[in-house]
């Protein structure tokens, strides 16, 4: 049995505010075999701030790591410093951009090992039994990481947020990054400005496919969202093709959403895109293919052309809403 | 410059749901009978990005490294006729089921193995397992600057400047060399060949190495155990929405999302 104790979460924050999947980390904390305290450090900008707000979730020690980067082989070194401190025996960080780096660094660097993008935790006899979804999430795989600190990403969305407490003020621990030096440096970061409600964030999302036929169809998907305060997704297809932006890519290697209603509109229903939209509470497929694949995980289904479905759809919604 | 690529075998990715079968006491994947072993699309786009590197470098050289068990020679001298000035195969069933961290050490022994490089390309992750760590390890292990998920490379001033994709948008980065360049599928599809290199291929015959070649150790211990694989269950009670005419199925679906109160 090893000495490690505890989990160790890590989270980003950008001017105080901590991200908000950082309730979802906590949410996967209480998932796994408990074992000790919940501790936490945040990379990122005000994170003295962000810190002090960790202790919400029941967190008592934490570490601030500033810097407006969040370079992986930048922090990497102060990440390790949080790690030496508090030997957790789990670290978890969220599926983004910098965890999904950080996790396979650190588990290098810690000689130990790292599993990504994972679902779901158990605790089955004291031991974290990690699920994630594999082969474009045709198959799911439970692993147990036989090293210590084992280091877990979390998909967005999989897990429920934990609730914020009242909780305790935690030991704020600042941890300095070295001035100017890196060996790979960022030169310039460019946002890609997307039109209206990002995709991950809607409550609804209308998502078309190859069988729009073209960049066409695509207006009246729009149509209907921009009626129901939604926004517009694709399948990997269309943004092959230029048809919709690849910004709001639906899928494993696009985006996972977890919308309240998901309308697949044209939309076979590869593995890839069905792992991104698993979360979705309800879904309904609009496709004239009767054996897509989609039809296998919709909640409700239509088998037709979605050319005579959609505009009677989108009339009877806008007299149905008043909009 | 001394280009390495790293070329994954793995079964189709497009097998429909439907053919997907898995072995759960093997906790293997068990191919259809008559479904071939392709390259991983991401390696595709990996040696893309190699080909484009020795277009506006000329006299560069692109070695495609792939490590497995049971590798497909004719499948993946692809990369020979594209542009690949050498292939080596390190195959041996020492390397079936290993993990990332494993497969990293065995590909680090591989790279050693073939001598000085500027860059190492490989895929951001594998339509297989799709764990996106073996490149980071590998570089972990090269003690190596890394940069993942790249769509965009260039060479300036005898250093590395690549475009990498973020969930927001872009990073413009910079990186002294040798690195590890792990390519996202915005760098483009791999281009088709052309005779003459499809010609010249069939001349050349791939270098084989075994585990003992590289000095890979046997039985190393894993750090990450399967425990289960099974395919997630399906709720397939889908319910269709009444309706004479796909117009009256659209304005009953309506009716029925006011009445889940979801619009």
């Amino acid at each position: 049995m090893s000495e490690n104790k505890g989990i160790l979460i890590i989270t980003t924050a950008a001017d105080g505010k901590t991200a908000a999947s950082a309730a979802e980390l906590f949410g996967a904390a209480s998932s796994a075999a408990p074992a000790g305290a919940v501790n936490a450090a945040v990379i990122g900008t005000g994170t003295a701030a962000a810190a002090l707000e960790t202790g919400t979730f029941g967190v008592s020690r934490a570490f601030a790591i500033e810097t407006a980067e969040r370079l992986p082989g930048t922090v990497i070194n102060a990440v390790i410093s949080a790690v030496s401190a508090l030997k957790p025996y789990l670290i978890i960080m969220a599926e983004d951009d910098l965890g999904r780096d950080l996790a396979p660094m650190l588990a290098s660097a810690l000689q130990t090992a790292a599993v990504t993008d994972v679902v779901s935790l158990k605790n089955e006899n004291g031991q974290t039994v990690i699920t994630r979804p594999v082969y474009g999430g045709n198959a799911l795989a439970d692993y147990v990481i036989e090293t210590e600190p084992q280091i877990i990403t979390i998909r967005p969305k999989a897990f429920e947020p934990a609730a914020a407490g009242n909780g305790q003020t935690p030991e704020i621990t600042e941890l300095s990054l070295p001035a100017d030096e890196c060996s790979v440096c960022l030169v310039e970061r460019f946002e890609v400005k997307q039109e209206g409600l990002r995709i991950e964030d809607a409550k609804i999302v209308i998502g078309g496919g190859r069988g729009l036929g073209g960049p066409e169809g695509f207006a009246q998907l729009k149509e209907l969202a921009d009626l129901v305060g939604g926004s517009v997704g694709a399948s990997r297809p269309p943004c092959d093709q230029d048809w919709w932006p690849e910004s709001a890519q639906i899928g494993i290697t696009g985006k996972v959403i977890a919308p309240d209603l998901y309308i697949a509109i044209g939309i076979s229903g590869s593995s890839q895109h069905l792992s991104g939209v698993a979360g979705a509470k309800t879904t309904v497929a609009i496709n004239k293919d009767p054996e897509a694949n989609i039809f296998n995980s919709a909640t409700y289904g239509i088998v037709a052309d979605w050319k005579k479905v959609l505009p009677a759809l989108t009339v009877k919604v806008r007299e149905l809403t008043g909009n | 410059m001394d280009i390495i690529v790293l070329v994954k075998q793995i079964p189709d990715p497009e097998i429909p749901p439907a053919g997907f079968k898995i072995d759960p006491v093997a906790k293997k994947v068990v191919p259809p009978a008559n479904v071939a072993p392709v390259i991983d699309p991401y390696s595709e786009h990996a040696l893309e990005a190699a080909l484009k590197l020795k277009d506006v470098n000329p006299g560069s050289r692109i070695k495609a490294v792939s490590l497995g068990s049971g590798l497909n020679k004719d499948l993946i001298k692809k990369t020979l006729a594209l542009g690949a000035d050498e292939l080596i195969l390190v195959d041996d069933p020492q390397f079936t089921d290993m993990d990332c961290a494993g497969l990293a050490a065995a590909l680090s022994l591989a790279v050693r193995k073939t001598g000085s490089f500027d860059i190492i390309l490989t895929g951001r992750q594998a339509s297989d397992w799709d764990n996106g760590q073996a490149g980071l390890l590998l570089a972990g292990e090269l003690d190596l600057p890394v940069v993942s998920r790249v769509r965009k490379i260039e060479l300036t001033g005898g250093k590395l400047r690549v475009e990498k994709v973020t969930t927001a948008g872009y990073d413009v980065i910079e990186s002294p060399l040798p690195a590890l360049v792990t390519v996202s599928s915005e760098i483009g599809k791999l281009r088709l060949p052309n005779i003459k290199n499809v010609l010249a291929a069939k001349k050349k015959e791939p270098l084989y190495w075994k585990a003992a070649d590289i000095g890979a150790a046997t039985g190393a211990a894993g750090r990450v155990k399967l425990l289960r694989l099974y395919q997630p269950a399906r709720d397939s009670k889908c319910e269709a929405i009444p309706g004479d005419t796909p117009e009256e199925q659209g304005v009953n679906l309506a009716l029925k999302l006011r009445e889940l109160k979801l619009v």
